[in-house]
Formats: C-alpha cells, structure tokens, sequence
C-alpha cells in the first residue's frame, strides 16, 4: 500500500511537492504480539527477524520508506504507537471500545467486573498511547528538524497496570471487582502459547539471560470471543442498545480477539520515550484520564451506554 | 504555509490527524483520504475518496482526479487483520473538536514551530 502510493504521487508529479513522510506503525516493530520483549523497548533494539521469526511488514515499510526518501530527496519520521486508546467512528474494533462494552454488558448481568485477561499480567506493566496524543506527536515531529529521519516510540508517557486501571473501570460503569476473582472457576478460558524464540530472547546473550527465557502465552481466564458469543450476554447487549437508543451492530463487530490478547498476554509492555524527549517533545497524558476522555466520546456517539 | 495528506483518515489514529490539523490555522489544505464515506469536515479539510489496495496507476488516477497533493504525508492507513468491513459514517455526524485540555505540555504546545 505504501510503496503503490508512493508511487502513485511519482505518477501525478504530486511527489515533487513532497518535504516530510510520517508514517504509523506501532509497537509491534518489537515484536510485542509475539512474546517477552526486552523492557523497557528503545528505538536502537535490533528489529527481531531472522531464523523463527514471521515476517513484519512494518519493516518492510519502514525499508520502503528510506529507500524512497533517498531516491527522491524528501526525508521521514516513523511513530510507534502502542495499545492505542481511542474511538473510531463506524469502526468498533478497538480496545476501549471493547472495554466498554465489556463493562457494560457485564453491569447490565449483575454488575460484576471480572478481568478476564490473564491473571500474571494483571499487576504487570503496560504502556498505552492516546490516539490524540499521538496526533499531537505528529504535527510536533513534523516540523522538528531532528526528527528526520527517524523512529519514535510514541505512548502517553506514564506505565499502568490493569490492577490499577481495573478498579476504575469497574467503577465508572457501575461495576464492583470481586475480591477473590481469580479463585473463581474458568469454564470458558483458553490459553495460546507464543513464539517458541520470543523477541527477549535476542538480548539473552548480553543480559546474561541465556536458557532463562521462556516463551510467552495469552491466557484468558474468559476468553472474550466465547464470552461474546454467550446467549445471555447478545440478549443483554440487546437490551442496553434497545433502551439507550445505542448503535446495535457496536457488540457484534467489535474484534473481542483484539481486546483478549491485549489483556491475556502475560508479559510487560514498557516503552521508552527517552529519543523523543531528548529532541524536546514535552507531551504527556494520564492513561486512565484518557480513556475516560475516549468513553465519553463514545457516549456521545451512542456507542456505548451513558455512564453518568 | 503547509498543506497535508492523511491517509487512514477515518481510522483511530487518522483521525485524529486530521482534526488536529485542522485546528492548527497554520495547515491551509489537508487531504483527508479514505475508501469510505467522509465526516464533516471543515473548510481547511477535503475528503478525498481512494482506494489504498488498488495498483498505483489506479491511485494515480483517483490522487489525480481530486488533485491530491500536500507537503507532509501522514500514511496511519493500514490492512489490520482485524480490519473487517468499512468504516462507514452512519449519520454523517462530524466528530467532536478535540480538547487537548488533558494534554499536558510544557509553555508551548508541542507542534508549534
């Protein structure tokens, strides 16, 4: 797509005008979806490909993007998102949507909030990015002479953990967080191992970590694609989006696989800000505040059920 | 004073882009492109509707009959796996003006040349 449209403006002569190329790919430059990553990740971390490794096309893009930069004089930014917090209109599959949608369906059963993710992962670390933070981010590397041509890891700037956001959550739709969730019974919960090289294991040499790292696993207590498929939770669903006026296909299309993998994968997730801030780059968002901020915006496009 | 080109312009990211480009004065034409239906946009903002999975003489074609152009490209389009369907602007709602009152930033906001 990239390398077509490129192409394309060469065709048009639109290129000519060309002066900065910012392109988005995200966090799974590391190699996050497939295993343990080296924490926290840097943009210098060698990319993670070679012998027992899938392909990325992320760095297939980033490769087309410097050799057509050096072709034809125009320079790039790269930014590495993470996790992203945010809504998109017609487009349900993300993970605050999800989230709350999760939440409601399960005030609207009783109002027990169990984190369906995995219970390793809970008090482990994460590392989100505000969709609008990250626009800020792109309009401020646009014109920063520094940034040319180069990658940026882009997230909020904070570190959380889902034992802190949890609460929160459950709180503000009206939810209660069992005490003892993660002694109850798990009869719709799956477990996915990952790569059996996970990306950690590339630094194992150098951290004096060889034979010590294992390969990662998404473990769902709940596993969210089963969970949705639920007779109880469709009829709930049902009945929110009747009473509240709300855009029924929101449940239906939201990608639950997403937002499982998300919450059941069993390792940290730290990403580094340092290359960004060292060229000046001062913004900075509170996750939770965030999120509250993308929820809202949901609400208001009757995407999700009013909360307060 | 700098023009733009978003792609992925309805997606999570995209969007964004384009509204903060548009509320920077300073953008005096952003081209917001995507396959589907566009949001409203303000004046600064023309949607332009292109396919990204065609070959490029078909994009040339489609860049060149809305003349696209622009000094700085944001590419946030993208072929998730999980991208099933179109995003599709049910109600032609435009999104809101976003607040980047949370947004904390030292003195300046950060994009300011």
């Amino acid at each position: 797509m990239l390398q077509n449209f490129l192409e394309a403006l060469t065709i048009t002569g639109a290129q000519k005008k060309l002066k900065r190329v910012l392109l988005t790919t995200g966090a799974k430059h590391y190699g996050v979806h497939l295993g343990p990553v080296k924490c926290p990740m840097v943009e210098s971390d060698p990319w993670i490909e070679g012998e027992g490794r899938p392909p990325n096309f992320y760095y297939t893009q980033q490769r087309i993007l410097a050799s057509a930069a050096e072709a034809a004089g125009w320079d790039w930014v790269v930014t590495y998102p993470n996790d992203v917090i945010g809504v998109a209109r017609g487009n349900f599959m993300n993970l605050t949507t999800s989230l709350a949608l999760y939440a409601a369906v399960n005030k609207e059963l009783g109002g027990e909030l169990e984190f369906p993710g995995s219970e390793t992962f809970y008090n482990r670390f994460d590392s989100f990015t505000y969709s609008r933070l990250h626009a800020a981010f792109q309009l401020w590397a646009a014109f920063e002479p520094k940034c040319s041509n180069e990658a940026f890891n882009m997230v909020n700037g904070d570190v959380e953990t889902w034992a802190n956001l949890w609460p929160k959550l459950a709180r503000r739709f009206g939810c209660k967080v069992p005490p003892r969730q993660f002694e109850r019974a798990t009869p719709i919960s799956s477990q996915m191992k990952l790569l059996d090289k996970p990306p950690f294991d590339d630094c194992a040499t150098a951290a004096g970590m060889v034979g010590k790292i294992k390969p990662g696993a998404v473990e769902q207590r709940i596993d969210l694609i089963k969970w949705s498929q639920k007779k109880e939770v469709k009829d709930a669903w049902a009945r929110i989006a009747e009473r509240e006026g709300l855009e029924k296909d929101a449940f239906a299309q939201a990608t639950w696989g997403f937002l499982g993998f998300v919450l059941g994968r069993n390792y940290d997730i730290v990403i580094s800000m340092s290359k960004a801030r060292k060229l000046g780059w001062k913004g900075y968002i509170d996750s939770w505040e965030s999120l509250e901020e993308a929820f809202d915006e949901l609400e208001s496009l009757k995407i999700v059920p009013k909360t307060k | 004073m700098p023009t733009a080109i978003v792609t992925g312009a309805t997606g999570i990211l995209g969007r964004e882009i384009v509204a903060a480009l548009s509320q920077d004065s300073q953008w005096t034409k952003i081209h917001a492109l995507s396959r589907s239906q566009k949001d409203k946009y303000p004046p600064s903002v023309q949607h332009d509707k292109i396919d990204l999975t065609a070959s490029a003489q078909d994009i040339a074609t489609q860049l060149k009959n809305q003349g696209v152009e622009g000094e700085y490209l944001f590419f946030a389009a993208y072929l998730a796996k999980d991208d099933e369907g179109e995003a599709s602007d049910v109600n032609g709602k435009g999104y809101n003006a976003p607040h980047l009152s949370t947004v904390y930033t030292e003195r300046n906001p950060p994009y300011i040349i």
